[in-house]
């Protein structure tokens, strides 16, 4: 469980007004699939990098599993419970053999010869990839790569995985892979994920979003509540799934129809109600 | 596309020498080329270039490669071998009863013998470490160091950082070389021209491809960094490995073979002499 | 400034164990001042294919003609045909080098033998057109925001004045709002200038905003080249190839098979609306 208590944080210098967060206070549940929302420079990557003591807070505090990120001698705890994952797959592979990529934290965690066998072979069935392990990374496309680093943190074992727009440089096929993955360790696993993303598609498979505005913690909720207040969204300049928005122009034209539109046939069987 | 390049020189078939432990193939290369030079005598020059034949053979890198290998030599060979061929005090070459001798160039019989002891020196030691580098892979080749210079990490080597560097640095050659295509490409289509003009102008051609290319070096160094701090790495201390390197038979058997060969070249160094 | 592929082929590593044909053989026009999307997934030869429309490949066989001049001839000047052919490739904020937004810009205009009016002049009137403030042109590239970097560069391409501008997923890692702006700053463009240009995309949505014209490709071949209202006909196909179809296409088939007709070329989200206005209005007339 990640736990922000009145988190704010800055650069040296910032002033309160510019500081990148401005007060968050948030739980995320064990097992729960959060999504965190906002434009670029909101300070939701900030956010995120707290989880696992990359930054330290500048006021309030952060608890992972109940142990405060600013507690030194437990940061390499921290950082195998609450693993993280970035947009650039290239940048996080180290190992020019796929198998020996994914072995690469369960080394730096001085795990014995065996167990990392066992670790890797788990890993890389977790994400699909048993076939590649003695594949070279850069011959992989990037979706692969992706799973590849996905790979590389659940050979630590995490309880959460955070992952910060995994999908934002991969093409429609890697952005179906990934989200397959990430939402199968979800559901399978029964891992914590905390996902960054600016597609409102990816957003609206996860349990509970956030958005970040400005620093702050501006909506939050199910992705249907969230995602149903469709203004404040284009205000805070996010998108919304296409049938969401749809059901919210055919409102505004007077047509009585669900606000919380999310899914194809939801959208599809209330037409159909509304066309009768 | 550069995607499909090799890794340095390494050819990946199946062979004794492939599945040598580096450390092992490491040790051997060095005693090789201390051994070459105590060589002597033509009995001595034919041993070590039968032992190295055979190597070659067993390795099943094509014996091709191995010649192309020797090209970039060819001007030091040939610079060497003139400079012993002119330079080698003695007694005057012959052919039939014709001296030769050109004004102060004069070859000598001592100097012919010389230039084609250095000539062969040289192709056993190339053609010796490429046995190293044809058959091992880059990576494998940093672990047989690593755990090579590791006994001096007492004395302050920092043997497992420089591994680790060093094989960052293979792991990142084909997405640096990728990277760099793409940006002279997108220079070349702001109408940049990085083939005409006069030196300086091409060495100023370049600064729109180094100073992307550095900053996205950094960049990814940056994201790279903060990717391993993330997976835990804190340095080698306490660190273990997925596969650690092990000594088989195949390793004795290896070093039985470099025994022998150096008693060899002892030997005809003491009972044949010529 | 029209454009005229014919037989195109290339092929990567030719006869060598990695031989792999990007392009197959590949023909089709372009018209002065269309606006054509390519979509394809990965690897199915769209970036391939733009790089031979500004000569930085050569075909392995076929012809290219930029208005009518054929590029793959021997002694052509390739400057001049960059700087007719302007090409934004992916991540476009990455290939930035100079001390400040103004020199950057002007790297292509420099290039192409302008005098240093004309491309004070240019520099005003591109940045103009990308959104980028003229107090911004004496700071340092490295120091804008990640939006404000990819303007730069798409402004030191346009700063050319390429009669052919090609974009190469110019949206990829931008926030909605940023994507919807450069979607609206290229559209602006080419209304007013009458520009040719080939937007790719992996994203049928945008293509279907902006495009009037959609290229499929896959395997290096053209698969289909027809209007937008033809091409979203048969997204099937699209689906087929791995490409993701908008979820308003879904919404509109499924309703067809349910027995609701909305009609044909729906894919976004405002035709849609209209069209079930206009299914419930008649099923009242009725």
């Amino acid at each position: 469980m990640i736990k922000t208590e009145n988190l704010t944080f800055g650069f040296e210098n910032d002033t309160e007004e510019n500081l990148i967060l401005k007060g968050i206070d948030l739980e995320v549940k064990n097992g729960e699939f959060l999504c965190i929302l906002g434009h670029n420079g909101s300070g939701k990557s900030t956010l995120a990098k707290h989880f696992n003591a990359i930054y330290l807070p500048s006021g309030g505090r952060v608890l992972v599993d109940g142990i405060d990120t600013k507690c030194e001698e437990k940061i390499w705890d921290i950082r195998q419970n609450t693993a993280m994952v970035f947009q650039n797959p290239d940048n996080q592979i180290v190992a020019t053999i796929v198998e020996e990529d994914v072995a690469f934290a369960a080394e730096n965690l001085g795990v014995a010869p065996d167990e990392i066998r066992k670790r890797v072979d788990y890993a890389l069935e977790a994400v699909g990839m048993t076939k590649f392990k003695n594949h070279a990374p850069h011959l992989l496309s990037g979706g692969q790569k992706q799973r590849i680093a996905i790979a590389g943190v659940i050979a630590m074992k995490p309880k959460t995985i955070v992952f910060d727009e995994p999908t934002a440089m991969l093409d429609p096929i890697g952005r179906r892979e990934v989200m397959k993955t990430i939402k199968r360790l979800n559901s399978e696993f029964n891992m914590t994920i905390v996902l960054i993303t600016h597609n409102m598609d990816e957003a609206a498979m996860s349990d509970r979003i956030i958005v970040i505005n400005d620093g702050r913690i501006e909506l939050c909720g199910k992705p249907r509540e969230v995602f149903s207040d469709v203004e404040k969204m284009k205000t805070l300049g996010l998108d919304t799934p296409q049938v969401t928005y749809l059901a919210y122009l055919l409102q505004k034209e007077g047509i009585n129809i669900k606000s919380d539109i999310l899914e194809i046939d939801e959208c599809v069987e209330e037409i159909l109600r509304i066309c009768q | 596309m550069i995607n499909d390049i090799t890794l340095g020189q390494f050819f990946p078939v199946n062979s004794p020498i492939h599945k040598l432990d580096p450390r092992v193939k490491i040790l051997s290369s060095l005693i090789y080329i201390v051994a070459v030079f105590f060589a002597n005598g033509f009995s001595g020059y034919l041993f070590v270039a039968v032992f190295t034949y055979g190597v070659i053979l067993m390795s099943k890198v094509p014996p091709k490669l191995y010649i192309k290998g020797l090209k970039p030599l060819v001007f030091i060979v040939v610079f060497t071998s003139a400079i012993n061929l002119f330079m080698t005090e003695g007694q005057i070459a012959q052919i039939g009863s014709v001296p030769l001798k050109l004004g102060f160039l004069k070859i000598t019989n001592e100097g012919i013998v010389m230039a084609v002891k250095m000539t062969a020196r040289l192709i056993f030691l190339v053609a010796g470490t490429s046995v190293l580098t044809f058959t091992t892979s880059p990576i494998v080749l940093t672990d047989g160091i690593e755990s090579l210079l590791s006994p001096f990490r007492k004395i302050g080597v920092p043997a497992h950082e420089l591994a680790m560097m060093m094989s960052i640095a293979i792991r990142f050659i084909p997405t640096l070389l990728e990277e760099t295509d793409k940006i002279m490409k997108a220079q070349a289509s702001r109408g940049a021209d990085f083939e005409n003009g006069s030196i300086i102008k091409r060495i100023k051609a370049l600064v729109p491809i180094l100073v992307p290319l550095f900053i996205s070096s950094f960049r990814r160094a940056d994201e790279l960094a903060l990717a391993m701090e993330c997976r835990c790495y804190r340095g080698g201390k306490g660190r273990t490995r997925l596969k650690s390197l092990k000594i088989c038979h195949i390793d004795y058997a290896a070093c039985a073979v470099m025994l022998m060969f150096v008693l060899g070249i002892a030997a005809i160094n003491i009972f044949v002499g010529v | 400034m029209s454009i005229k592929v014919e037989n195109l082929v290339h092929i990567y590593s030719k006869s060598t164990p990695f031989e792999k044909v990007a392009l197959d053989n590949i023909s089709f026009d372009i018209s002065d001042g269309d606006f054509v999307g390519i979509i394809g997934h990965t690897g199915s030869g769209k970036s391939t294919l733009i790089q031979h429309l500004n000569g930085l490949i050569k075909p392995d066989s076929g012809k290219i003609y930029i208005d009518g001049e054929d590029i793959t001839q021997k002694d052509i000047n390739l400057t001049k045909v960059r700087g007719k052919v302007g090409i934004v490739f992916q991540y476009p904020e990455y290939q930035l080098f100079e001390e400040t937004v103004y020199k950057d810009i002007a790297f292509g205009p420099t290039n192409m033998g302008y005098s240093s009016e004309e491309i004070d002049k240019i520099i005003r009137e591109v940045i103009k057109t990308v959104g980028i403030d003229e107090n911004l042109l004496e700071k340092s590239p490295f120091e804008l925001s990640g939006g404000q970097k990819r303007r730069v560069a798409i402004a030191g391409v346009l700063a050319m004045n390429p009669k052919i501008l090609i974009l190469d997923e110019p949206t990829a890692g931008l926030d909605p709002k940023g994507r919807d702006e450069i979607l609206g700053q290229i559209k602006k463009l080419h209304d007013e200038k009458n520009i040719t240009v080939i937007w790719i995309s992996h994203s049928m949505e945008d293509v279907a905003k902006i495009a009037k014209k959609v290229i499929v490709m896959a395997d290096g071949k053209i698969v289909m080249y027809d209007s937008v209202d033809n091409v979203f006909k048969n997204d099937s196909l699209l689906e087929e190839i791995g490409l993701s179809v908008p979820q308003i296409n879904k919404v509109v088939r499924r309703l067809k098979e349910k027995g609701v007709n909305l009609g044909e070329n729906i894919y976004t989200v405002e035709k849609a609306k209209k069209a079930i206005l206009d299914y419930i209005k008649g099923a009242k007339n009725d």
